[in-house]
């Protein structure tokens, strides 16, 4: 899957109003525009912005909700809950020129992972996300610092349970493993150097961090520094919200388009 | 202040002709360690002793086309045998420099750590990364992703410690430090970023470093947008930058080696030896950088 995939996907979709939260030059929403959509600011509270943003909004009508320019600790604090839904999830997709494909980044930072059942939660809201846009069997990656499971290493020990469901068919055609190094989960020839068996192979469609911290400084190395194109979107509110990772017109508008597939 | 790979290279070249640093290597049947050590030899910053099992270093030699350096060679059978050996060659002070090659990192470390070695310092050891990043002015250093897997707030602020002593070693006179945190101030919702902020005061207290700022998202210390909403010394600039969990730092630097041109050199600090450490897959040019930085660290210490 590539960026032009999901434009292509969201293309036929309704251009209703699109409820702005947060810092964003007007300029970077001429595409909504030039598509016959309408603005709507919110200039408040973050908090108060998002609750508004998302009663108002209609996505059967092509509403859309952004919110960008917020840190993400922030926003993550304040977005509101729909009912019953799993916890907030940051869910932040790459194109690299280094990667052959969508790279996917997930995270839900109010996640317990240490729970199994809320861990387990986060990672299907993450899969059934890919499987919605047209990923039926993604590769999923834990990430850690070790491939083995290591008492000082307390993320692999969430991660590995994990792992070991997954074998057993627990969350369908997905494959997730961990705990794995960055490195084997995006890079084949280090699975081959390394001789670690595993089933992602370098390959893996979305890489789950083990904390917040991880999945910031891991989205921000790879973008700050390289070529690539991106998209961010907020799920577990009652809207998903396109959640750019930078401010740019082009991360914007990939984000509105991915969260408008995402309803 | 050396800012590139190349800088590593000429600055250990230089130190060796004052005194030139040997490297003890356990498990040195791994092809890859040998050629890294050998091509350290041939450009003359360092000489070798290679431990492990003898036949199948010098087959390893043989077939590299390196049996004409005539590298001193301990035989030793097994991992054991080999990090206890090459671990006495440091103790001996026959080695200035301890190198991974094909033994586990917790082998190695232990034999590092045994008392008997005597080479503890009573300091913490932890790992550095030392990066040179294309597009960054200057190597930038990530600290710790292989050693110390939850750090208590005093071992917090011997790893800044230890990368700074590495950072003044390479000639970073007064080393810009960031410790990274998920927001860029301290906050209840969450608490890592209120000891980071505890940490950054230590250090600074207790004079070990004068640039020292945290919590900062890695945005902020990286890209230095922050800066633009205050001022920080550090940010946009660092020359350290500390993670809050040892795989922050871990998959933060892999992301650079894997989606960035950037070569990487690792060491472990903290004992009365450098301990290059690097990984299976590795380049050969990252493992000769990271013994070039050892030699660098093992010729200032000295």
């Amino acid at each position: 899957m590539k960026f032009s995939d999901v434009t292509a996907a969201s293309a036929g979709k309704k251009t209703g109003s699109l409820r702005v939260c947060g810092e964003i030059e007007k300029t970077a929403l001429d595409f909504w525009t030039k598509r016959g959509g309408k603005i709507r600011w919110f200039k408040g509270d973050v908090r108060s912005d998002l609750e508004a943003a998302l009663a108002e909004a209609k996505p059967e009508d092509g509403d859309a909700v952004l919110c960008s320019g917020v840190d993400d600790a922030r926003v993550v604090s304040c977005v509101p809950r729909a009912d019953r839904a799993p916890d907030v999830t940051i869910l932040m997709a790459l194109e690299l020129t280094a990667y052959p494909k969508l790279l996917w980044i997930g995270f839900s930072p109010l996640c317990d992972y240490t729970n199994i059942v809320a861990a387990s939660a986060s990672l299907q809201t993450m899969i059934a996300s890919l499987q919605k846009l047209g990923e039926a069997a993604p590769r999923v990656a834990l990430l850690s610092c070790v491939e083995l499971v290591t008492p000082g290493v307390k993320s692999t020990l969430w991660q590995a349970p994990l792992a070991q469901m997954s074998a057993r068919g627990q969350f369908g055609k997905a494959c997730v493993d961990g705990p794995l190094g960055l490195d084997l989960a995006v890079s084949p020839e280090a699975v081959r150097e390394k001789k670690v068996k595993t089933d992602i192979a370098g390959e893996a469609d979305l890489l789950v961090p083990p904390d917040f911290g991880s999945f910031l400084s891991l989205t921000d190395a790879v973008m700050l520094t390289g070529e690539h194109r991106a998209a961010g979107v907020i799920l577990g509110a009652p809207v998903p919200i396109a959640f750019p990772p930078l401010a740019t017109p082009d991360h914007i508008e990939r984000s509105v388009e991915l969260a408008s597939l995402l309803v | 202040m050396l800012k590139t790979t190349s800088d590593v290279l000429a600055r250990a070249r230089e130190l060796a002709q004052r005194k030139k640093p040997v490297v003890a290597i356990a498990g040195a049947e791994d092809s890859d360690v040998v050629r890294a050590v050998s091509e350290a030899v041939k450009r003359e910053f360092a000489s070798a002793i290679l431990v492990g099992n003898a036949a199948k270093t010098e087959a390893a030699l043989r077939e590299l086309q390196l049996d004409s350096l005539k590298l001193e060679i301990v035989q030793a059978d097994g991992v054991q045998e080999s990090v206890t050996r090459a671990v006495e060659l440091c103790s001996q002070g026959r080695a200035q420099i301890l190198m991974k090659g094909k033994v586990a990192t917790s082998d190695i470390m232990r034999a590092l750590l045994a008392p008997k070695a005597g080479l503890r310092q009573g300091k913490l050891l932890s790992h550095c990364a030392v990066l040179e990043i294309e597009g960054y002015p200057k190597l930038l250093s990530f600290t710790d992703g292989g050693v110390v897997s939850a750090p208590n707030f005093e071992q917090r602020i011997a790893i800044v410690e230890n990368a700074v002593r590495v950072a003044r070693l390479i000639g970073v006179g007064e080393p810009k430090v960031a410790l990274l945190g998920v927001a860029n101030q301290p906050t209840t919702d969450y608490p890592s970023t209120i000891e980071t902020a505890a940490v950054a005061r230590a250090c600074f207290v207790r004079g070990i470093v004068r640039n020292i700022e945290g919590p900062l998202t890695f945005r902020a210390a990286f890209a230095g947008k922050y800066s633009e909403r205050f001022s920080s010394d550090v940010a946009g600039d660092p020359d350290i930058v500390v993670s809050h969990t040892i795989e922050e730092t871990n998959i933060t630097v892999k992301a650079f080696t894997k989606f960035r041109r950037c070569t990487f050199m690792g060491v472990i600090t903290g004992a009365r030896v450098p301990l290059s450490l690097v990984s299976r897959a590795d380049p050969p040019e990252n493992k000769l950088a990271s013994l070039a930085l050892a030699a660098v660290i093992a010729g200032e210490e000295q």
